[in-house]
Protein backbone atom coordinates (compact mmCIF):
# COMPACT_ATOMS: atom_id res chain seq x y z
CA UNK A 1 0.00 0.00 0.00
CA UNK A 2 1.34 3.55 -0.46
CA UNK A 3 1.93 4.98 3.00
CA UNK A 4 3.16 8.49 1.97
CA UNK A 5 0.45 10.64 3.81
CA UNK A 6 0.13 8.35 6.48
CA UNK A 7 3.53 8.33 7.22
CA UNK A 8 4.42 11.84 6.16
CA UNK A 9 2.18 14.33 7.70
CA UNK A 10 1.65 15.94 5.02
CA UNK A 11 -2.09 17.73 3.53
CA UNK A 12 -4.29 15.90 1.37
CA UNK A 13 -3.51 15.54 -2.56
CA UNK A 14 -7.15 15.70 -4.49
CA UNK A 15 -5.83 13.05 -6.77
CA UNK A 16 -5.67 10.66 -4.25
CA UNK A 17 -9.20 10.52 -3.97
CA UNK A 18 -9.28 7.81 -6.81
CA UNK A 19 -6.38 5.83 -5.50
CA UNK A 20 -8.64 5.31 -2.26
CA UNK A 21 -12.29 5.65 -3.83
CA UNK A 22 -11.04 3.21 -6.52
CA UNK A 23 -9.07 0.86 -4.37
CA UNK A 24 -5.79 0.90 -6.37
CA UNK A 25 -4.24 -1.98 -4.19
CA UNK A 26 -0.65 -1.13 -4.62
CA UNK A 27 0.43 -4.38 -3.43
CA UNK A 28 3.36 -5.59 -1.47
CA UNK A 29 2.43 -4.17 2.29
CA UNK A 30 4.21 -5.75 5.30
CA UNK A 31 5.49 -2.36 6.43
CA UNK A 32 7.65 0.98 5.31
CA UNK A 33 10.49 -0.67 4.64
CA UNK A 34 11.72 -1.16 1.18
CA UNK A 35 10.72 -4.92 0.23
CA UNK A 36 14.43 -5.35 -1.56
CA UNK A 37 16.24 -4.78 2.07
CA UNK A 38 13.41 -7.04 3.76
CA UNK A 39 14.31 -9.78 1.23
CA UNK A 40 18.07 -9.10 1.61
CA UNK A 41 18.01 -9.64 5.30
CA UNK A 42 16.03 -13.42 4.30
CA UNK A 43 17.90 -14.80 2.01
CA UNK A 44 21.52 -16.40 1.74
CA UNK A 45 24.14 -14.32 0.10
CA UNK A 46 24.35 -16.69 -3.10
CA UNK A 47 22.62 -16.16 -6.80
CA UNK A 48 19.09 -16.74 -5.93
CA UNK A 49 19.60 -14.58 -3.26
CA UNK A 50 20.75 -11.74 -5.44
CA UNK A 51 18.06 -12.74 -7.82
CA UNK A 52 14.93 -12.24 -5.20
CA UNK A 53 16.79 -8.72 -4.14
CA UNK A 54 16.71 -7.97 -7.53
CA UNK A 55 12.96 -9.28 -8.12
CA UNK A 56 12.31 -7.01 -5.35
CA UNK A 57 13.72 -3.89 -6.23
CA UNK A 58 11.98 -4.32 -9.07
CA UNK A 59 8.50 -4.00 -6.77
CA UNK A 60 9.44 -1.23 -5.15
CA UNK A 61 10.28 0.24 -8.33
CA UNK A 62 6.72 -0.79 -10.00
CA UNK A 63 4.95 0.81 -6.56
CA UNK A 64 6.57 3.96 -6.82
CA UNK A 65 5.77 4.46 -10.65
CA UNK A 66 1.87 3.10 -10.07
CA UNK A 67 1.53 5.94 -7.48
CA UNK A 68 2.35 8.40 -9.63
CA UNK A 69 0.63 6.86 -13.09
CA UNK A 70 -2.66 6.62 -10.62
CA UNK A 71 -2.21 9.98 -9.64
CA UNK A 72 -1.40 11.39 -13.49
CA UNK A 73 -4.62 9.33 -14.56
CA UNK A 74 -6.95 11.13 -11.55
CA UNK A 75 -5.53 14.53 -13.08
CA UNK A 76 -6.43 13.87 -16.54
CA UNK A 77 -9.82 12.09 -14.91
CA UNK A 78 -10.57 15.70 -13.43
CA UNK A 79 -9.77 17.68 -17.08
CA UNK A 80 -11.94 15.71 -18.56
CA UNK A 81 -14.83 15.48 -16.89
CA UNK A 82 -14.60 19.48 -15.93
CA UNK A 83 -15.20 20.35 -19.43
CA UNK A 84 -18.27 22.68 -19.78
CA UNK A 85 -19.47 20.04 -22.29
CA UNK A 86 -19.30 16.72 -20.33
CA UNK A 87 -21.89 14.87 -19.10
CA UNK A 88 -22.95 11.85 -17.62
CA UNK A 89 -21.60 9.56 -20.70
CA UNK A 90 -18.30 11.37 -20.62
CA UNK A 91 -17.87 10.35 -16.95
CA UNK A 92 -19.04 7.03 -17.28
CA UNK A 93 -16.73 6.01 -20.44
CA UNK A 94 -13.50 8.42 -19.08
CA UNK A 95 -13.99 5.62 -15.60
CA UNK A 96 -14.29 2.53 -17.41
CA UNK A 97 -10.75 3.87 -18.85
CA UNK A 98 -9.54 4.36 -15.63
CA UNK A 99 -10.92 1.05 -14.24
CA UNK A 100 -8.79 -0.51 -16.97
CA UNK A 101 -5.79 0.91 -16.90
CA UNK A 102 -6.29 -0.25 -12.72
CA UNK A 103 -6.90 -3.56 -13.57
CA UNK A 104 -3.64 -3.64 -16.01
CA UNK A 105 -1.64 -2.35 -13.34
CA UNK A 106 -2.74 -5.16 -10.84
CA UNK A 107 -1.88 -7.58 -12.86
CA UNK A 108 1.51 -6.44 -13.49
CA UNK A 109 1.67 -5.89 -9.93
CA UNK A 110 1.17 -9.60 -9.46
CA UNK A 111 3.34 -10.71 -11.92
CA UNK A 112 6.42 -9.26 -10.16
CA UNK A 113 5.12 -10.85 -7.09
CA UNK A 114 5.12 -14.29 -9.02
CA UNK A 115 8.63 -13.82 -10.19
CA UNK A 116 9.63 -13.03 -6.32
CA UNK A 117 7.86 -16.05 -4.80
CA UNK A 118 9.82 -18.10 -7.91
CA UNK A 119 13.13 -17.01 -5.91
CA UNK A 120 12.25 -17.41 -2.47
CA UNK A 121 11.75 -20.52 -0.17
CA UNK A 122 8.50 -20.83 2.14
CA UNK A 123 10.37 -20.44 5.11
CA UNK A 124 11.75 -17.32 3.85
CA UNK A 125 8.57 -15.64 2.34
CA UNK A 126 7.10 -16.25 5.61
CA UNK A 127 9.74 -14.46 7.20
CA UNK A 128 9.30 -11.28 4.96
CA UNK A 129 5.21 -11.20 4.58
CA UNK A 130 4.47 -12.03 8.21
CA UNK B 1 -5.22 67.12 -13.66
CA UNK B 2 -5.81 63.31 -14.56
CA UNK B 3 -6.51 61.60 -11.26
CA UNK B 4 -3.31 58.87 -10.15
CA UNK B 5 -2.46 55.87 -12.28
CA UNK B 6 -3.23 52.72 -10.67
CA UNK B 7 -0.75 50.24 -10.38
CA UNK B 8 -2.22 48.05 -12.69
CA UNK B 9 -1.97 50.95 -15.44
CA UNK B 10 1.47 51.70 -14.26
CA UNK B 11 2.62 47.98 -14.81
CA UNK B 12 1.04 47.67 -18.29
CA UNK B 13 -1.79 44.99 -16.43
CA UNK B 14 -5.06 44.42 -18.18
CA UNK B 15 -7.65 45.95 -15.22
CA UNK B 16 -8.79 43.74 -13.09
CA UNK B 17 -11.92 42.23 -14.09
CA UNK B 18 -15.39 42.74 -11.65
CA UNK B 19 -14.94 38.84 -11.45
CA UNK B 20 -11.28 38.48 -10.40
CA UNK B 21 -11.89 39.93 -6.26
CA UNK B 22 -14.26 37.02 -6.02
CA UNK B 23 -11.71 34.97 -8.03
CA UNK B 24 -8.93 36.21 -5.66
CA UNK B 25 -11.74 35.65 -2.30
CA UNK B 26 -11.71 31.62 -3.78
CA UNK B 27 -8.04 31.81 -3.72
CA UNK B 28 -7.73 32.64 -0.44
CA UNK B 29 -9.85 30.53 0.88
CA UNK B 30 -8.67 27.11 -0.81
CA UNK B 31 -4.98 28.08 0.55
CA UNK B 32 -6.86 29.19 3.43
CA UNK B 33 -8.53 25.28 3.63
CA UNK B 34 -4.80 23.99 2.51
CA UNK B 35 -3.17 25.49 5.67
CA UNK B 36 -6.02 24.24 8.15
CA UNK B 37 -6.13 20.61 6.56
CA UNK B 38 -1.87 20.53 6.79
CA UNK B 39 -2.57 21.70 10.45
CA UNK B 40 -5.21 18.83 11.14
CA UNK B 41 -2.66 16.51 9.05
CA UNK B 42 -2.06 13.48 11.48
CA UNK B 43 0.05 10.28 11.09
CA UNK B 44 -2.63 7.98 12.36
CA UNK B 45 -5.02 9.32 9.61
CA UNK B 46 -5.55 6.05 7.10
CA UNK B 47 -5.43 6.80 3.11
CA UNK B 48 -9.40 6.52 3.58
CA UNK B 49 -9.52 9.55 6.13
CA UNK B 50 -6.98 11.88 3.28
CA UNK B 51 -9.71 10.97 0.19
CA UNK B 52 -12.83 12.32 2.55
CA UNK B 53 -11.61 15.25 3.57
CA UNK B 54 -10.30 16.02 -0.05
CA UNK B 55 -14.12 15.60 -1.10
CA UNK B 56 -14.74 18.28 1.59
CA UNK B 57 -12.43 20.60 0.26
CA UNK B 58 -14.16 20.08 -3.27
CA UNK B 59 -17.69 20.58 -1.64
CA UNK B 60 -16.44 23.81 -0.03
CA UNK B 61 -14.85 24.85 -2.98
CA UNK B 62 -18.27 23.99 -4.90
CA UNK B 63 -20.29 26.42 -2.81
CA UNK B 64 -17.99 28.99 -2.95
CA UNK B 65 -18.39 29.24 -6.65
CA UNK B 66 -21.84 28.81 -6.63
CA UNK B 67 -21.81 31.98 -4.06
CA UNK B 68 -25.81 32.38 -3.47
CA UNK B 69 -26.58 31.06 -0.40
CA UNK B 70 -30.06 29.44 -1.64
CA UNK B 71 -28.31 27.50 -4.44
CA UNK B 72 -24.92 26.32 -2.68
CA UNK B 73 -27.36 25.03 0.01
CA UNK B 74 -29.56 22.95 -2.47
CA UNK B 75 -25.77 22.04 -4.19
CA UNK B 76 -24.18 21.49 -0.74
CA UNK B 77 -27.32 18.63 -0.48
CA UNK B 78 -26.50 17.22 -3.96
CA UNK B 79 -22.60 16.43 -3.01
CA UNK B 80 -23.82 15.35 0.33
CA UNK B 81 -25.56 12.29 -0.78
CA UNK B 82 -22.68 11.96 -3.63
CA UNK B 83 -20.56 11.96 -0.67
CA UNK B 84 -22.25 9.41 1.66
CA UNK B 85 -21.71 7.19 -1.60
CA UNK B 86 -18.44 7.82 -1.45
CA UNK B 87 -17.68 6.73 2.13
CA UNK B 88 -20.08 3.60 1.93
CA UNK B 89 -17.82 2.46 -1.50
CA UNK B 90 -14.30 3.80 0.31
CA UNK B 91 -15.75 1.13 3.57
CA UNK B 92 -16.31 -1.49 1.06
CA UNK B 93 -13.43 -1.21 -0.69
CA UNK B 94 -10.87 -0.82 2.58
CA UNK B 95 -12.48 -4.69 3.39
CA UNK B 96 -11.72 -5.85 -0.13
CA UNK B 97 -8.18 -3.86 -0.14
CA UNK B 98 -7.36 -5.68 3.08
CA UNK B 99 -8.28 -9.46 2.10
CA UNK B 100 -6.19 -8.21 -1.25
CA UNK B 101 -3.33 -7.61 0.37
CA UNK B 102 -3.81 -10.67 2.83
CA UNK B 103 -3.61 -12.69 -0.06
CA UNK B 104 -0.54 -11.28 -2.12
CA UNK B 105 1.24 -11.82 1.32
CA UNK B 106 0.53 -15.65 1.60
CA UNK B 107 2.70 -17.60 -0.23
CA UNK B 108 0.36 -20.33 -0.95
CA UNK B 109 -2.67 -17.93 -2.57
CA UNK B 110 -3.25 -19.10 -6.28
CA UNK B 111 -3.57 -17.58 -9.71
CA UNK B 112 -7.56 -18.36 -9.83
CA UNK B 113 -7.24 -17.02 -5.78
CA UNK B 114 -6.31 -13.61 -7.69
CA UNK B 115 -8.95 -14.14 -10.71
CA UNK B 116 -11.82 -14.28 -8.21
CA UNK B 117 -10.00 -10.98 -6.59
CA UNK B 118 -9.73 -9.37 -9.37
CA UNK B 119 -13.57 -10.03 -10.58
CA UNK B 120 -14.63 -8.65 -7.40
CA UNK B 121 -13.00 -5.69 -7.87
CA UNK B 122 -14.14 -4.99 -11.41
CA UNK B 123 -17.72 -5.54 -10.41
CA UNK B 124 -17.32 -2.78 -7.20
CA UNK B 125 -15.44 -0.61 -9.06
CA UNK B 126 -18.77 -0.92 -11.77
CA UNK B 127 -21.13 -0.21 -9.36
CA UNK B 128 -19.20 2.87 -8.32
CA UNK B 129 -18.73 4.28 -11.80
CA UNK B 130 -22.73 3.95 -11.89
CA UNK B 131 -22.65 5.65 -9.02
CA UNK B 132 -20.21 8.42 -9.18
CA UNK B 133 -21.69 8.91 -13.00
CA UNK B 134 -24.87 9.44 -11.62
CA UNK B 135 -24.08 11.63 -8.95
CA UNK B 136 -21.95 13.83 -11.22
CA UNK B 137 -25.02 14.41 -13.58
CA UNK B 138 -27.26 15.34 -10.64
CA UNK B 139 -25.08 18.02 -9.68
CA UNK B 140 -24.68 19.49 -13.24
CA UNK B 141 -28.15 19.71 -13.13
CA UNK B 142 -28.35 21.96 -10.29
CA UNK B 143 -25.05 24.38 -11.36
CA UNK B 144 -25.24 27.35 -13.33
CA UNK B 145 -23.10 26.95 -16.82
CA UNK B 146 -19.55 27.40 -15.86
CA UNK B 147 -19.76 26.69 -12.20
CA UNK B 148 -18.36 22.65 -12.18
CA UNK B 149 -15.58 23.84 -14.65
CA UNK B 150 -14.84 26.42 -12.56
CA UNK B 151 -14.32 24.40 -9.48
CA UNK B 152 -12.86 21.75 -11.38
CA UNK B 153 -10.13 24.04 -12.16
CA UNK B 154 -9.63 25.63 -8.33
CA UNK B 155 -9.30 21.92 -7.32
CA UNK B 156 -6.64 21.58 -10.33
CA UNK B 157 -4.76 24.26 -8.94
CA UNK B 158 -5.16 23.22 -5.58
CA UNK B 159 -3.63 20.09 -6.42
CA UNK B 160 -0.87 21.60 -8.51
CA UNK B 161 0.07 24.08 -5.34
CA UNK B 162 0.20 20.50 -3.12
CA UNK B 163 2.61 19.00 -5.05
CA UNK B 164 4.69 22.20 -5.55
CA UNK B 165 4.96 21.89 -1.87
CA UNK B 166 5.80 18.39 -1.82
CA UNK B 167 8.08 17.72 -4.36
Amino acid sequence: MDQRNQTGGSTTSFHQVLIIIFGSLFFAGGGNDPLAERVQDAVPDNDRGAKAVAEAAAIDEARGQDVTAVIAWHEEFFKVIGQPDAGETVVRAKIDEVIDQLEALERHQLSLRSDLRGHLEPSEWSEIFD
Amino acid sequence: MTPPRTSSELSGAPAPSPARPRRWLLHTAVVGGLIALACSSHKTRTLEDVALESSDRFSSVLQGVVGDPDRAAAVGAVFATYQAEQQRFAADMADLKATALASYQAYDTTDEDFDALEEQLRSRREAFRDDIAGGIADLLAVLEPGEWTETVGLMLEEEARWKEANQ
